[in-house]
């Protein structure tokens, strides 16, 4: 790794410490970037948690296309509050509270309406995150988008099982058990260097197997 | 050549390194670029995303929409001014190149720790000089409590004196100088409550008690 430029201090640039890097670290620096001007970094994030802004919201919404105007108008809300992140808590955590605010908003203009569809409302307690399939079908999932979240689940499960040992080792430390790359290194007994390597040839193995169904059916959403 | 042809066809990890948030300095940046004129790049960054979610939680695998969804919302961020520039557009490619070194202990630290033993030493003294003064004022009443009790009170009998009909404790006048124990005072009012909780109770029960009684609330003015 190139050594980083001696460039003097900028007090504009909130700076991260040197040390471990976290996962949040590249959330924090994206937003720097976004409100430095880079919009295309905000599209990263965006990428990222969209999914999971997107279920939160339908627990509270049913109608499917409201779900995706509150979800834009979520990540709109938070660009346009992004100089007001500080890093003190995570990226995520700070866009949870604002998309359930943004729900909850819409949720009151809606009632206001006299003329509101009934399915666009939901009631009713949260669900567990973790199965979609146990979950009531409502009118926000159809069972085309059910069954291609299915099987993208059963083709990432299927490529993680063919992977070599340790490349699946590696990757469940990361992604499921939330490890550091410095905790995986000591738990594998291997250099950063190499976790690293084990971590972007895992990734890569399942995502050749994911990818021709993410851009198989790009545009049918619903 | 056959190695530099498979390290040329070796794709690059900085994506999946970004996404874990590994980089800093040029890599960051040239990962930065990448992403931002790449759509190749932002797929893999996507892609890796979704794997994630999904191993963690196979309800968020519904992502074959996901880029549609980012073009609808760029083209709606594209009129959204940005909201606050901390920094001029040039400064952009510094994010993540400079690097706060780790904090470790400060440059004043020693200086710090003398101040604070000195405020210590300082909190200490005070505190002295309070315990002495509040001593003092104790010992004034004492001394005329003392003259009075030569003057005018009761004479004592080996350490009893006559109160009424019965014997009870002979005031315990204490001459003091500065820096000893507190000095412990009588009220002749108690003493008379005594006496008379000694006749109820039979007389020598409650003597060796009386020894114990230590804060008595002195109302009489003693410099009198």
């Amino acid at each position: 790794m190139s050594d980083t430029p001696e460039t003097p201090s900028n007090p504009e640039i909130p700076q991260i410490p040197e040390g471990p890097a976290l996962a949040t670290d590249s959330d924090l620096l994206l937003v720097q970037r976004t409100v430095a001007g880079d919009q295309r970094a905000y599209g990263l994030l965006v990428l990222k948690y969209q999914r999971r802004i997107e279920r939160l919201i339908g627990r509270m919404v049913r109608d499917a296309e409201l779900v995706e105007d509150i979800a834009q108008e979520t990540f709109i809300r938070a660009y346009r509050a992004l100089h007001q992140f500080r890093g003190d808590a995570q990226f995520y955590t700070w866009l949870y509270r604002i998309a359930v605010n943004t729900a909850k908003k819409s949720l009151v203009d809606m009632r206001r309406n006299p003329v509101i569809s009934e399915n666009a409302l939901r009631s009713g307690s949260e669900d567990d995150e973790t199965s979609v399939l146990d979950r009531e079908l409502s009118t926000d999932e159809t069972p085309e988008t059910v069954m291609a979240a299915k099987e993208i689940a059963e083709t990432v499960n299927a490529a993680m099982a063919s992977l070599p040992e340790d490349l699946r080792q590696a990757v469940t430390l990361r992604e499921i058990e939330g490890l550091s790359y410095e905790e995986i290194s000591e738990a594998m007994n291997c250099p950063i260097g190499t976790v690293r390597s084990r971590i972007f040839r895992a990734r890569e193995a399942i995502s050749a197997k994911v990818r021709p169904l993410l851009e198989n059916q790009s545009g049918k959403r619903w | 050549m056959n190695q530099q042809r498979l390290s040329a066809a070796l794709p690059d990890d900085r994506i999946s390194a970004l996404a874990d948030g590994l980089l800093r300095g040029d890599e960051f940046t040239s990962a930065m670029r990448q992403l931002a004129d790449d759509d190749e790049a932002r797929a893999q960054w996507h892609c890796y995303h979704v794997v994630g979610d999904v191993l963690r939680s196979g309800a968020l695998g519904n992502a074959r929409g996901d880029m549609d969804f980012l073009k609808r919302f760029e083209a709606r961020l594209a009129d959204e001014p940005v909201p606050v520039r901390l920094t001029t557009p040039d400064k952009v490619e510094l994010i993540g190149q400079v690097v706060a070194p780790r904090r470790g202990p400060a440059a004043n630290a020693d200086l710090f720790r003398w101040k604070l033993a000195a405020g210590f030493a300082s909190l200490a003294a005070v505190a002295a000089i309070g315990w002495q003064t509040l001593q003092l004022q104790f010992q004034a009443p004492t001394d005329a409590a003392a003259v009075m009790a030569q003057e005018g009170s009761p004479a004592s009998v080996g350490g009893f004196r006559q109160v009424g009909s019965d014997m009870v404790p002979a005031p315990e006048v204490a001459m003091s100088t500065a820096g000893n124990a507190p000095v412990m005072l009588r009220n002749a009012q108690l003493d008379e409550l005594l006496a008379a909780h000694n006749r109820a109770v039979g007389g020598a029960a409650l003597q060796s008690q009386v020894r114990l009684l230590r804060n008595v609330s002195v109302t009489e003015d003693f410099s009198r």
